[in-house]
């Protein structure tokens, strides 16, 4: 631990298998709910995992729901307030979201404005600003990266400004997270690899954050060990590919309590810029956040190190953390050429002249705050140079 | 079956009054002399007004944006950006430089309210104020991320923040 204090949440009952679909119906009524709005995009209703979902429903005691399934990929104020109007007129009593991070924080934002009775999220902006309990929630992730339907962040729009505004309080946790098969199987090999190294980014950063503590290291290992074990094989292999789902998740338990750090406040700097896929960016950059963090956290690295190793390699070998930095980039520039992805930041046509923005705004980012080491401008650019 | 009372704690109520009231000035004062303070300063919207608040017992301090300068005004109906301590402890602490404001966000014990870029803004310029009112060895362990600023300039503010802008608000 960084300090001698922690704080760790775990208000989310976890329903993870084949068939976990079938667990909603139990849950809603024990929540209370019985007409529930169902949130999603037009991906899941394309790739016919929402089908699946509705089917799962049938002969159950759900008879009602409602339906809106045109979540935009950067999902805004606008969205958010448009379905919580849709809840609000059909009179439902619960949510559930099925998709990525961008769904499922659009849900959390129409939680918001449908318990809270407020007209706008500008309203309720900042940190741990939500007062009481929410409407029942249940979230469906439907890629292996955001964990978001385990983490208690809402990154959301502000359409009036286009600046990604963040929202953080407990009481965004949805009370369900359902892990089924059916949700991943038609998952493209670049999203699992991009999303997988989002993951393992999330469980890296909050291992070495100065939010760590003894709770989050136990999830942010198991998400380590599960991600590098099945990232290549989830390509091929469906029981890969759930575990993968429960390695994003992991990785979000860890995250969501101890935070991320440099190496997302970069990306998120990036991704602000040239809307790059988040994952591509974020385990472009993992390695040099690694090499600039070393200093203060090769303890951390040596543990980590351990779990590195698909079980082939001599654990006994790897002495110092340098070895951990190296081989974090082995695994992550391999998986990259797996799916023929770039693995420098100039292929993906980032200009060096955007150098000094991407700064200012990675500066200003929230997950800075807790990166075990000071970043100053200078830090970051080398960072990116390193990366080019 | 026995009635509870929790006490209020008179002294650190105090303390802390007197800490919002130098440290106000103190921001002032710095803005009128350091240039990445006052760049600080300018990534604030304006017209803007930052509270600071121990909302349990009503200490509150506001602190309005002037172009490139802050100062510290006695009330204010609003605030575009608010950091609430949630104990009284913390704001203790946090203020007396014997916890690190990055620890009083990794262990949760602030609400902020409005756009959490102000937080980051805020702590920066902080950091500067810290830096310019204590010396090394307390800024050492105090602070996470230290300015730098050259030796002359720190002691020519450090003795206008307390002969001129602490006593005087200037
Ligand atoms: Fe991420």
């Amino acid at each position: 631990m960084k300090t001698n204090f922690y704080e760790f949440n775990l208000k989310i009952k976890i329903i993870s298998g084949e068939n976990s679909y079938e667990k909603i119906p139990e849950n809603l009524k024990k929540l209370n709910s019985k007409n529930p709005l169902f949130i999603t995009d037009q991906g899941i209703i394309k790739a016919g995992i929402f089908k699946k979902l509705q089917s799962s429903l049938g002969s159950t005691e759900i008879k009602n729901g409602v339906l809106f399934s045109d979540v935009p990929p950067d999902s805004s104020f606008k969205t958010v307030e448009k379905i919580a109007d849709i809840y609000k007129r059909n009179n439902c009593d619960s949510i559930i979201a099925i998709g990525g991070g961008s769904v499922i924080d659009t849900a959390k934002g129409v939680n918001i404005l449908v318990s809270c009775n407020y007209n706008s999220l500008r309203e309720i902006e900042g940190a741990d600003m939500i007062k009481s309990r929410l409407n029942p929630f249940i979230a469906i992730p439907t890629t292996s990266g955001t964990g978001s339907e385990i983490t208690s962040v809402a990154v959301i729009t502000d359409d009036k400004t286009n600046i990604k505004k963040a929202f953080s309080s407990e009481f965004l946790l949805p009370d369900c997270a359902i892990l089924d098969p059916r949700s991943i199987e038609t998952l493209p090999d670049k999203l699992i690899i991009t999303t997988g190294l989002d993951a393992l980014s999330h469980a890296i950063e909050s291992f070495i954050s100065i939010q760590k503590n003894p709770v989050s290291d136990g999830f942010a290992v198991m998400a380590i060990k599960t991600i590098v074990n099945n990232l290549e094989k989830g390509l091929r292999d469906k029981k890969a590919k759930f575990n993968l789902l429960n390695g994003s998740l992991f990785a979000g338990l860890a995250f969501s309590n101890s935070m991320v750090s440099i190496v997302h406040s970069i990306a998120h700097a990036i991704g602000g810029i040239y809307h790059l896929h988040h994952g591509h960016i974020v385990g472009l950059l993992l390695p040099y956040g690694l090499e600039y963090n070393k200093d203060v956290s090769k303890d951390d690295y040596l543990i980590l190190s351990d779990y590195f190793h698909n079980n082939t390699a001599n654990i006994k070998t790897i002495e110092k953390a340098d070895n951990f930095i190296t081989e974090v980039k082995n695994f992550t520039e391999r998986m990259f050429l797996k799916v023929n992805l770039p693995i420098r930041l100039k292929e993906l046509g980032i200009k060096k002249d955007s150098f000094d923005n991407i700064t200012d705004k990675a500066l200003l980012d929230g997950s800075i705050i807790f990166n075990p080491k000071p970043v100053y401008k200078e830090d970051i650019i080398k960072i990116l140079e390193k990366a080019y | 079956m026995e009635r509870l009372k929790f006490k209020r704690k008179k002294f650190k109520i105090l303390v802390l009054k007197i800490i919002f009231f130098v440290l106000g000035r103190a921001l002032k004062g710095v803005s009128n002399f350091d240039k990445n303070v006052q760049n600080n300063i300018l990534k604030f919207p304006r017209p803007f007004i930052i509270k600071l608040s121990l909302e349990s017992e009503d200490i509150n301090l506001y602190l309005k944006k002037e172009d490139n300068r802050l100062k510290p005004v006695k009330q204010s109906d609003y605030s575009d950006f608010t950091i609430y301590f949630k104990d009284i402890e913390t704001a203790f602490k946090l203020m007396t430089t014997q916890k690190r404001l990055d620890y009083g966000f990794s262990e949760n014990r602030m609400n902020i309210k409005g756009d959490l870029t102000n937080a980051l803004i805020f702590t920066e310029i902080l950091e500067y104020v810290q830096t310019y009112l204590y010396p090394v060895f307390i800024v050492k362990s105090a602070i996470k991320k230290i300015p730098k600023i050259k030796i002359v300039n720190k002691i020519i503010v450090r003795i206008y923040l307390y002969f001129i802008s602490i006593p005087f608000g200037i």
